[in-house]
């Protein structure tokens, strides 16, 4: 056990090198990505959020949500499925703990 | 022991290369669905929140009242425990 604590030190600085070279072109990526898919709205984009909002509401009124494809009618549900995800991961957050409430 | 993690060495920065190839531009998201995400997590975030301080004094009375009702039964085996033993006429204590 102190042998193996003992080689963990001396490896240490090797294998944070090697951690940091692994992670730099993937953390790239996804900053690459999430700069533009995961920013919040920004405050002038919120008009145009309730204007969607809008037409939605106005799709359920006359019923041309009817005339969606199955396609874009499953491809909605899945998008309105990874928005309420986020409601959880925030109530996760919020309890500070995974699973369950630790009380 | 030495060997066991030689591994990691030999990562490097090798698929740095590969992944920088076939970068798709990335997608607009819709002001609607990032507002509606947002949205999700703040009010997820505030029930977790409200949730767990609703939670947590019920929890605690219900840990005291479960501690004085074991005490109350310990008390009573206890007594049980002694009486039985006054009454036993064994040599073997």
């Amino acid at each position: 056990m102190a042998q193996f604590v003992r080689s963990l030190a001396q490896k240490a600085p090797a294998l944070l090198n090697a951690a940091v070279t692994y992670s730099k072109p993937r953390l790239a990526t996804f900053w690459h990505y999430a700069r533009v898919e995961l920013v919040p709205p920004t405050p002038a984009e919120i008009p145009k959020a309730i204007q969607s909002l809008k037409k939605v509401i106005e799709s359920a009124k006359t019923g041309s949500f009817k005339q969606l494809t199955v396609k874009e009618a499953m491809l909605n549900g899945l998008v309105a499925t990874e928005v309420w995800m986020w409601f959880y991961i925030g109530e996760i957050i919020g309890k500070r703990g995974i699973v369950g409430y630790d009380v | 022991m030495a060997h066991a993690l030689s591994w990691l060495h030999r990562l490097g920065c090798t698929s740095g290369a590969k992944v920088a190839d076939k970068m798709v531009p990335p997608v607009q998201v819709s002001p609607l669905i990032k507002l509606g995400r947002y949205s999700a997590l703040v009010l997820g975030m505030a029930y977790g929140a409200k949730r767990y301080s609703y939670l947590k004094p019920r929890a605690e009375e219900e840990r005291r009242v479960a501690a004085e009702e074991k005490k109350r039964l310990d008390e009573l085996k206890r007594i049980e425990r002694e009486r039985a033993e006054a009454q036993d006429d064994s040599i073997f204590k």
